[in-house]
């Protein structure tokens, strides 16, 4: 027998209908690959197209905001010089009037008019009228590049959405190839072992058209070009200080195009904004009503579900929840918003605030640490005193909500404190504590013109040592509940010496709002004393701001008190209103400049101007003139500065009370006031609610300096 | 006991084309998927070529548009310029005309002095408001009231039409239209590759033709293959 081992013969029945049947496969899934393959081409395509159409837009969001800056400038520089003709108009007719020479005074009235019609011509040129309607104008001119900038962004979604769907498309691409092999490898088996490759390939190649399914209908963001015109009408609104309006514009665009996840963050603002009070730091608003919040809220987190995603919004989404009292979301993406920028103060003490709130003190204090870090930075110099505040305002609201975080919120307000020294340029070496047997007493607010105040008693320390003074506030509209706001702008240092200290005399926003008001006063980072006091609105009702630069003065009215029926002729550069309720209470205000070549005395002019007024009005004198200092002027680097005045009081032949007082500077501008009302009561009503919230403007530094 | 007789196929004749069928249309058929590879193979190069056309027509667009919004800047800040001087002329204008009526109610007012002055100096307003307009704009843009003769009005959108098409360099370019060329570079390599799913098609055909048993279908399935090979790729090329 030769030694020869038979060679296996495998029956293999089934192989030529096996073989067949994989061909086919094979074949069916190349086709399929065929079809993933142009898939994938048409997305990258579309993912290209809108790469570069998002780039374009990019450019043309630059050209479109040079031309707007471009024309806003011109359009303010037209307006300034319609200004400047206004009020050489002004100086015209009061040279007319200061000047006994008939001739000059034809000249100057005839100066006066041409000055006017040139302002009339200038007029036609500019859009911009007052300081309102110049912010409405660089609204109006912003809105283009911004239509630019939120295509840019559309573009750029709609080019992730079509790259996510290509990048899909390559990875199901391969898996198919893995199919492919693993059905080709079978081939290469016999028995029933090629099922073993052959039934996992075209599982996987199954599972894939699944995937393929999945992938071609999944949505790409849709924005329509009217989402992106309504978005930016909104924001449009909103920087023209329409938060409703600009509410309505965005929840339009929502409605238009539910998948547009920048107009969805803009309502959150809007949101809230609209909800807001009229703050005193308008760049960090912290306060606002609790629907509105709410509402925020639930559009930031729609703007967060469909991918927005910038450190500022997760930040102030964070924010929002925390002001509504939602602790874990609030600090969840005060996390992510650091995760995505933590070199900005605001974002890294939102975080801190949370942990305040929720009693996490080691936490919190390095979270303010490092804010306050940041804070020393040069960039932050303009900004810093806002944070502070903002901070401030938010650790206010913390204690409001968790009466249990004020003992944590202290210590984070002593170490803001200490980072504000910055801002009043006070030593680094100076104490950062108080020493141990100092104190401070009495504290208490008093007003003066419209302004407030603090005075107080200090003890135990080395004199000229600096004390820090924070004050807050809370409106009327509160009834004295909530927390309060800072007011970072009346904030300043104090140094020990004669007792009692007080603080110089500062506005607090416009015609002295009503409410609450504290003051904080610390020596370092230890809080030595709190003063409060609620003071009422005015008698005589809401009081708004009138005048300005080209009147040389600014004053505060009554909102129901109207100016003279037309047929009443003012001279230019003179305001006056009346109660519609009591024709009897009146108030008229001018300045006016002497020529100097008119050759007449200030002081002389002065109480001519007084003498005419009494005899035009019959008023019978109660006595002589009263000096005094009676009246408030603001120089050109804005501190306050009492004027020299002389006062008359009378009655009119109508039986009024009436009261003049005048005032003549060294910059020989005569500024008169008249108020009037029924009987002495009223008349000091008048006078203490009008008179003394009168500022003249660019009144010159010679007179006794009074705070500012 | 007598051998068993074994069949033979020894003087039975196959037909040809049985023979054709049975053995070299299989031939064919790999040939035929073949061709329709390498023709798949140059339909994807094609549509790679304008994929690349596409992507140098969007860098192009992207510097046009760097180009027209620089020139879009440069007009602005000319036109700005141009208004501003404008702004000037005005003034200057109105200004010497309601001097020139100032001189007269001064002059009947019995101020000879003062109302020679305001004429003189209406006149030097003039005569440089003129000299600044000549050095500063083209007074071609300017609307004046035909009874004062005081300009009223700059014709600003005429004059940034004009400026931006005397910038002949930016005049020519047209960003929209060069990326519309870029997206339908884009269109037809996607065409392109729509027609190699046919030709996929057509091989699974021609499989199908091969590994079928039934000598009556291979004819029909290759048939249909080749006709949707021919059509496809008449398409793919000639529509292109």
């Amino acid at each position: 027998m030769p030694d020869v081992e038979a060679p296996e013969i495998e029956l293999d029945e089934d192989a030529p209908t096996f073989r067949r049947r994989l061909a086919l496969v094979v074949v069916l899934i190349t086709l399929f690959g065929a079809v993933i393959a142009y898939l994938h081409e048409q997305n990258s395509n579309f993912e290209d197209n809108a790469a570069r159409d998002a780039q374009m837009a990019s450019i043309r969001g630059f050209g479109h905001q040079v031309q707007a800056l471009s024309e806003y400038g011109l359009d303010y520089s037209v307006f300034v010089q319609r200004e400047v003709l206004q009020r050489r108009a002004v100086v015209a007719s009061a040279r007319r009037r200061s000047t006994l020479d008939a001739g000059l005074a034809a000249l100057y009235q005839s100066e006066g008019d041409r000055f006017t019609e040139l302002r009339d011509a200038i007029d036609e040129s500019t859009p911009v009228q007052d300081f309102d309607t110049a912010s409405e104008r660089d609204a109006e001119l912003q809105r283009e590049p911004d239509v630019e900038r939120l295509r840019q962004k559309v573009f750029s979604t709609k080019s992730n959405d079509y790259g996510d769907k290509a990048d899909a498309y390559v990875a199901l691409l391969t898996v198919l190839a893995v199919s492919l092999f693993l059905t080709g490898l079978s081939l290469t088996l016999v028995g029933r072992g090629r099922y073993l490759l052959a039934i996992p390939g075209v599982a996987i190649a199954v599972v894939c058209v699944g995937w393929a399914g999945l992938i071609t209908t999944g949505k790409i963001t849709s924005v329509s070009q009217e989402a992106v015109s309504l978005t930016a009408d909104g924001q449009r609104a909103l920087v023209s200080g329409d938060a409703d309006a600009a509410v309505d514009r965005y929840r339009e665009a929502v409605a238009d195009s539910p998948e547009f996840g920048t107009a969805w963050a803009r309502l959150a603002d809007a949101e809230f904004l609209a909800g807001a009070q009229p703050s005193a730091n308008s760049q960090f608003q912290s306060l606002s009503d609790r629907d509105a919040t709410t509402r925020a809220v639930d559009a930031g987190e729609k703007a967060i579900s469909l991918g927005e995603g910038d450190a500022s919004l997760l930040s102030s989404i964070g924010f929002f929840h925390f002001l509504l009292g939602q602790y874990d979301r609030a600090e969840e993406l005060s996390r992510q918003a650091l995760e995505g920028n933590d070199q900005f103060p605001p974002l890294v003490f939102n975080l801190g605030v949370v942990q305040v709130a929720t009693g996490q003190a080691s936490e919190a204090r390095e979270t303010y640490e490092r804010g306050i870090e940041l804070l020393a930075d040069n960039r932050f110099q303009f900004l810093r005193q806002q944070i502070i505040g903002a901070a401030r305002t938010d650790l206010e609201i913390a204690v409001d909500q968790t009466p249990d975080s004020e003992e944590l919120a202290q210590e984070m307000k002593g170490l803001l404190a200490l980072a504000e020294r910055q801002v009043f340029g006070t030593p680094e070496d100076a104490p950062t504590t108080a020493p141990d047997d100092a104190s401070v007493t009495d504290v208490s607010i008093s007003t003066d013109s419209f302004r407030v105040f603090a005075s107080y008693t200090a003890d135990g320390f080395d004199s000229g040592t600096e004390l820090t003074n924070i004050w807050y506030f809370r409106p009327l509209d509160r009834d004295g509940q909530g927390p309060f706001e800072q007011l970072f702008a009346l904030d300043q240092v104090t140094f020990t010496g004669d007792d009692p200290v007080e603080t110089f005399p500062v506005e607090s926003g416009d015609c002295l709002p009503g409410g609450d008001y504290r003051v904080e006063v610390y020596a370092g980072a230890d809080l030595l004393a709190t003063g409060d006091q609620h003071f009422s609105d005015s008698p005589l009702g809401t009081l708004v701001v009138d005048g300005g630069e080209d009147f040389g003065f600014t004053m505060c009215r009554p909102e129901e008190w109207t100016p003279p029926p037309s047929e009443v002729t003012l001279e230019p550069g003179t305001l006056a209103f009346g109660n519609p309720d009591d024709p009897t209470q009146n108030v008229l205000v001018f300045a006016f400049p002497i020529g100097a070549g008119s050759g007449v005395d200030g002081t002389a002019l002065l109480n001519a101007t007084i003498q005419s007024v009494v005899a035009q009005q019959g008023i019978t004198l109660d006595g002589p003139p009263e000096a005094g200092q009676a009246l408030l002027g603001r120089t050109v680097d804005g501190s306050d500065a009492r004027l020299d005045t002389t006062t008359v009081t009378g009655t009119n032949s109508l039986g009024d009370r009436m009261q003049i007082t005048g005032s003549v500077g060294a910059d020989n501008v005569v500024r008169l006031v008249m108020v009037s009302a029924a009987n002495s009561d009223d008349l000091e009503i008048v006078r203490s609610e009008l008179v003394n919230s009168i500022r003249f403007l660019r009144v010159p530094d010679v007179t006794a300096s009074d705070g500012g | 006991m007598t051998d068993a007789v074994v069949p033979s196929w020894e003087g039975v004749r196959e037909r040809r084309f049985e023979r054709f069928m049975r053995r070299d249309a299989k031939l064919v058929i790999a040939v035929l998927i073949g061709l329709m590879s390498v023709t798949g193979a140059f339909i994807t190069w094609k549509s790679s070529q304008l994929g690349e056309r596409a992507t140098d027509q969007d860098r192009l667009a992207i510097a046009e548009t760097v180009l027209q919004e620089q020139s879009r800047a440069q007009v602005e800040s000319q036109l700005r310029d141009e208004q501003q001087a404008f702004v000037q002329f005005k003034e200057d204008l109105t200004n010497a005309r309601l001097l020139e009526t100032e001189a007269e109610s001064l002059a009947a007012s019995g101020l000879p002095a003062e109302a020679a002055q305001a004429r003189d100096e209406a006149a030097v307003l003039r005569e440089v408001a003129n000299n600044r307009a000549s050095l500063t704009f083209d007074q071609s843009y300017v609307e004046f009231d035909e009874e004062t003769g005081v300009p009223t009005e700059f014709k600003t959108d005429q004059r940034r039409e004009d400026l931006r098409n005397l910038d002949d360099q930016a005049a020519k370019l047209s960003p929209d239209r060069t990326a519309a060329q870029a997206a339908e570079y884009r269109r037809r390599t996607q065409r392109l590759e729509g027609w190699t799913i046919a030709l996929v098609l057509a091989v699974v055909l021609l499989t199908l033709a091969t590994i079928t048993r039934s000598i009556q279908a291979r004819p029909v399935l290759a048939s249909v293959a080749i006709v949707i090979y021919i059509v496809s790729t008449s398409i793919a090329f000639i529509g292109d």
